[in-house]
């Protein structure tokens, strides 16, 4: 892996305004995975996210006249995406409920309620056959059990940078904390990860893959 | 050099996968990887689980088409959600607001509710004014029997307080007249108190209440060949209900200082 910091941060195209809708889009679109990625974050459900980053594009589209084109749009986009999340994991508090569909119930029937990928069977490692691997199926399985036990915060930054590759600038800029809390949030992530796989998936057999 | 202790085995790969290390010190672990099984199975367990997070999140991106679209259809400003750009402070002054509309409903509907109750508690029983004549045959049909014999001067008095404010003595009656008690037959107001005497043998009532109940009564029922006298005094009213042509109590009922 290379140095995620060295790369420039993604949309940032200074100069494009982003009053013009096909550039808007552009940028939105760009962002679009580390939105993501803010969302499940603080919710914790996949499905939701999507919502809540389609949702936080229409608010911000409405309001793009409050952007200030000398700031990072995909900052700007993630403060507003982890605003509307944060006011639907409030409302889902208040409700203790949360909407149901059937990839909810599924994943509910898979004894993992809220993180577990519905996509999983798209991306997941297959043998020579084209069957999906056992073990590693029920390693995501565990991975996806660990990270719900990690805060909204810590989560978030943890999948900004592992998985987006973003910086510890740009992590900073997205979740509005400093620089050094975000590389403490992902360092102790991590960490907690590693304890709770141990202890949940040390078996001869998970060696093997 | 090797490394032996596994924290710093787990620190060294995570500063690798992390990018913290100057290319130098990457081109030297990599050199120490075939060396050391320990840093190598670190490796492979630390690589695997960042490849499981990305494996498990990789969103579907939708196209520039799709977004374009999205953003051209909604451009209505109502939203299912709270507005996310609302600053903390607006976000507590609108909860403050609902609270305080909350509690303005809370007090109104609390306000309504007691008025009510109040309203419905001022409410009296009903109470229908009858004629005294009427009362008076009542009783006498009744067997003229008082409900409360009453013969001790002080609650005699008692009474007269509690039910029209002032407090009454019956002084010494005519020879052939006595008193034979109290009833409350209503008649002016419901709390109308009649004093039940015998005159020469003959039923004898006199209903006294406030003035303020006072009502119009006749002065002669034809049928019953009755008479009723009425005097005022004392901020009470008296009529004596009577078969005999004079009225022969009421001069014996003198209000006195409560």
């Amino acid at each position: 892996m290379g140095n995620p910091d060295a790369n420039p941060p993604p949309g940032d195209s200074a100069g494009d305004d982003i009053r013009d809708r096909s550039v808007f889009a552009a940028r939105y679109r760009d962002a679009y995975h580390r939105l993501w990625l803010v969302a499940l974050g603080v919710t914790g459900d996949q499905s939701m996210a999507e919502d809540i980053v389609q949702e936080a594009a229409i608010v911000a589209w409405q309001k793009r006249n409050q952007f200030k084109p000398r700031n990072s749009f995909p900052a700007w986009m993630s403060e507003i995406v982890r605003l509307c999340a944060l006011n639907y994991t409030r409302k889902s508090i208040r409700r203790k409920t949360n909407p149901a569909d059937p990839a909810s119930i599924d994943r509910l029937d898979a004894g993992s309620p809220r993180l577990a990928s519905p996509r999983r069977g798209e991306a997941v490692a297959v043998t020579a056959e084209g069957q999906l691997h056992e073990a590693q199926t029920e390693f995501d399985d565990h991975v996806v059990r660990a990270l719900e036990s990690l805060g909204d915060v810590p989560r978030s930054c943890l999948l900004l940078r592992t998985v987006a590759e973003l910086s510890y600038v740009e992590i900073s800029a997205c979740m509005q904390i400093p620089e050094g809390t975000a590389m403490s949030h992902v360092s102790r992530s991590k960490a907690r990860l590693r304890r709770l796989l141990h202890e949940d998936f040390a078996t001869p057999a998970d060696q093997d893959l | 050099m090797p490394i032996d202790d596994p924290q710093e085995i787990i620190d060294t790969i995570e500063a690798y996968l992390d990018g913290r290390m100057s290319p130098l010190e990457r081109e030297s672990l990599e050199n120490r990887l075939d060396q050391s099984p320990e840093l190598a199975e670190e490796l492979t367990r630390q690589e695997r689980l960042q490849e499981s997070l990305r494996r498990l999140h990789a969103p579907a991106i939708p196209s520039l088409d799709d977004v374009e679209s999205m953003l051209q259809e909604d451009l209505s400003p109502a939203s299912s959600f709270q507005d996310p750009l609302l600053t903390r402070d607006g976000r507590r002054l609108i909860q403050g607001l609902r609270i305080v509309a909350v509690a303005v409903a809370a007090s109104l509907v609390c306000a309504i509710v007691a008025w009510q109750w109040r309203h419905v508690d001022a409410r009296v029983p009903f109470f229908e004014t009858r004629p005294l004549v009427n009362l008076y045959d009542e009783a006498v049909t009744n067997g003229f029997r008082p409900y409360y014999d009453c013969h001790e001067p002080e609650r005699f008095a008692d009474t007269f307080i509690r039910r029209q404010g002032r407090p009454l003595r019956l002084t010494a009656m005519a020879e052939g007249s006595r008193m034979l008690g109290l009833s409350y037959p209503g008649g002016l107001s419901r709390d109308t108190t009649a004093i039940l005497c015998e005159v020469d043998d003959e039923p004898v009532m006199v209903f006294v209440d406030r003035e303020s109940a006072d009502q119009i009564q006749p002065k002669m029922d034809r049928e019953l060949e009755l008479r009723v006298f009425r005097e005022q005094r004392d901020g009470l009213v008296f009529y004596e209900v009577t078969p005999l042509d004079a009225p022969r109590v009421l001069a014996c009922l003198v209000a006195v200082q409560p």
